[in-house]
C-alpha cells in the first residue's frame, strides 16, 4: 500500500517537472524547438508499453496540471489528450497486432493529428467561432510536422533503448531466420 | 451498460473529470491552484529565461562578413547618435527646469508592477501568428485586463488581456487584434488605432489623408484608452499607404525591440 502511495507521488511529481517544463521552457525555445510535444510523447509511450490505465492516469495529472497554468478553459488539456489518446488505443488494438517500432509510430501519428485537430478545434469553439480554424493555416500543418518529426526521432531513440533493456518487444526489423 | 462498470478505467476517468470540473468552476479548489502556480512560479521564470537565452543565441547566429558589415553600420550609428544625443540631453535639461518650474509632476507619474514571462502562451492557431506571454502577477498585485505592459527600457510590448489571481496573459502589439489608441510623434498629434499583423510588425489606421507621416516618424500611446497613459513608445513608421481617394490612411510601424528577448516586463497602472 505504502509503495503504491509513493509510487503516485513520485508519478505526480514527475508530471509536474515535466508540466513545467513543457509550459515555460519548450514554450520559449526558439523555431522548431518549440514544437516539440513532450507531454504528448509521454502520455503515448505509457499507453504503448504500459496499457490505457496508466496513460489515463498520467493524461488526468498532466492534464491537470497544465489547464491550470493555461488560460485556455479549465478541461481544455485533459479532453484533447485523453480523446486522442484513447482513439489511437482503439485503433491499435483493433487493426494493430504486435508491439513493434512501426506500431508505435503509427500510433504517435494518429494521436499527435487527432491531438492538434481536437485543440484547434476546441479553442476555436471557446472563442465563440471569432477566430480562424487551424487547419485552414498553414502553421497548422507546419507545427504538425515540426511535432510528428520529433515525436518519430524520440519513438526511434526511446524504442531501441526500450528493446536492449526488456525483451517484451520486438526488434527494429523482423529477423531473416533460414529454413534450411 | 459495459461503459458504467464499475472498474472500467474510462467510466472512473470521466467522473473524476467532471467533478474536477465543478470543484473549479466553483472555486473550491482554487486555493490549490494558487498555490501550484506559486509554487512553480520561480522554477518556470528560470526555464523560461534558459529558453530565452537559448533563443537569442540561436537568432544572433552570424557570419563573420555580417557581422564586419554590421560593426561598420553601428560605427556609424554611434557618430550619429552622439550629436542626437547631446542635443537630446540640452532639451532633456531645460524640460526638467521647466518642470521643476511650474510645478509639473513627472509624466511617468504612474505605479508600475514588474512581473516576470513565464511562458508563451499557445492560440491554437484561433489567431494567426498570436503567441501571448504569461507572466507570474495577476489581480492580486492590482492588475486588471486592459493595462499597458512595458519592457524593461520602456517601450510598450502589449496590454493584458485576461487577469487571474496570480498570473496575467500579456497580447503582443504585433499579434492581430491586440489594439491600441496611438498617436503621431508630430505636430499636429495624428491620432490613429494600432493593430498587430501577423505577429511581425504593427499597423496603424484610421489617419486622416491630409496628416503628412512619414519613414521613421515615432509612433506613441495616445492616451486616449483611459487604461494606458499618453507617451509610450510604440515603434517607428517604416512604410505609409496613401491612395489619393480614400479618406484614410495606413502605416506599418516596426516595433524597436525583439520581444523574443524579454524576460521581465512592467505594467503600467495609471
Amino acid at each position: 500500500m505504502i509503495s503504491r502511495i509513493l509510487q503516485l507521488v513520485a508519478i505526480i511529481l514527475a508530471c509536474l517537472f515535466l508540466a513545467v517544463i513543457q509550459f515555460s521552457l519548450i514554450s520559449s525555445l526558439p523555431g522548431a524547438f518549440n514544437q516539440i510535444n513532450l507531454v504528448l510523447m509521454l502520455v503515448i509511450f505509457v499507453m504503448f508499453f504500459f496499457g490505457i490505465r496508466s496513460a489515463l492516469l498520467f493524461i488526468f495529472v498532466l492534464g491537470f496540471f497544465l489547464d491550470i497554468f493555461s488560460f485556455q478553459f479549465f478541461g481544455f488539456y485533459i479532453i484533447s489528450l485523453a480523446i486522442a489518446v484513447m482513439t489511437s488505443y482503439l485503433i491499435s488494438e483493433n487493426w494493430l497486432t504486435n508491439k513493434s517500432l512501426y506500431s508505435l509510430v503509427v500510433v504517435l501519428i494518429i494521436t499527435l493529428f487527432t491531438y492538434n485537430l481536437l485543440a484547434a478545434s476546441l479553442a476555436f469553439i471557446a472563442v465563440g467561432f471569432n477566430g480562424s480554424f487551424g487547419p485552414f493555416h498553414s502553421s497548422f500543418w507546419i507545427s504538425l510536422f515540426y511535432q510528428l518529426a520529433w515525436g518519430v526521432l524520440a519513438a526511434i531513440l526511446f524504442f531501441n533503448i526500450t528493446v536492449s533493456l526488456a525483451r517484451r518487444l520486438k526488434p527494429f526489423f523482423l529477423e531473416n531466420k533460414r529454413v534450411i | 451498460m459495459a461503459f458504467i462498470k464499475k472498474n472500467n478505467p474510462l467510466f472512473i476517468f470521466t467522473v473524476v473529470l467532471g467533478l474536477l470540473v465543478f470543484l473549479h468552476w466553483t472555486g473550491i479548489i482554487r486555493p490549490l491552484e494558487n498555490f501550484l502556480s506559486y509554487l512553480i512560479g520561480p522554477v518556470s521564470e528560470k526555464f523560461y529565461f534558459l529558453g530565452t537565452q537559448a533563443n537569442t543565441s540561436y537568432s544572433e547566429k552570424r557570419t563573420p562578413d555580417e557581422l564586419l558589415a554590421e560593426i561598420e553600420k553601428l560605427k556609424l550609428e554611434v557618430a550619429k547618435n552622439t550629436i542626437t544625443d547631446s542635443h537630446w540631453k540640452e532639451v532633456e535639461d531645460e524640460n526638467k527646469k521647466l518642470r521643476d518650474q511650474i510645478g509639473f509632476i513627472s509624466s511617468n507619474n504612474f505605479k508600475a508592477v514588474l512581473a516576470n514571462i513565464v511562458s508563451k502562451e499557445e492560440s491554437f492557431y484561433v489567431t494567426e501568428g498570436s503567441r501571448d506571454l504569461v507572466i507570474d502577477k495577476g489581480t492580486k498585485d492590482g492588475l486588471r485586463k486592459d493595462l499597458g505592459v512595458l519592457s524593461d527600457n520602456g517601450i510598450i510590448i502589449g496590454k493584458i488581456l485576461e487577469a487571474r489571481d496570480t498570473s496575467s496573459r500579456i497580447c503582443l502589439i504585433t499579434t492581430p487584434g491586440c489594439q491600441l489608441a496611438a498617436s503621431l510623434q508630430n505636430e499636429n498629434k495624428t491620432k490613429g488605432i494600432t493593430d498587430g499583423s501577423l505577429g511581425l510588425t504593427i499597423e496603424m489606421s484610421y489617419i486622416p489623408q491630409l496628416e503628412k507621416v512619414s519613414p521613421g516618424d515615432t509612433i506613441i500611446t495616445s492616451g486616449l484608452g483611459s487604461d494606458i497613459p499618453r507617451g509610450l513608445v510604440i515603434g517607428k513608421v517604416s512604410d505609409v499607404r496613401s491612395e489619393s481617394n480614400e479618406v484614410w490612411q495606413d502605416a506599418t510601424i516596426e516595433p524597436l525591440i525583439n520581444f523574443n528577448d524579454l524576460t521581465v516586463v512592467s505594467v503600467v497602472i495609471p
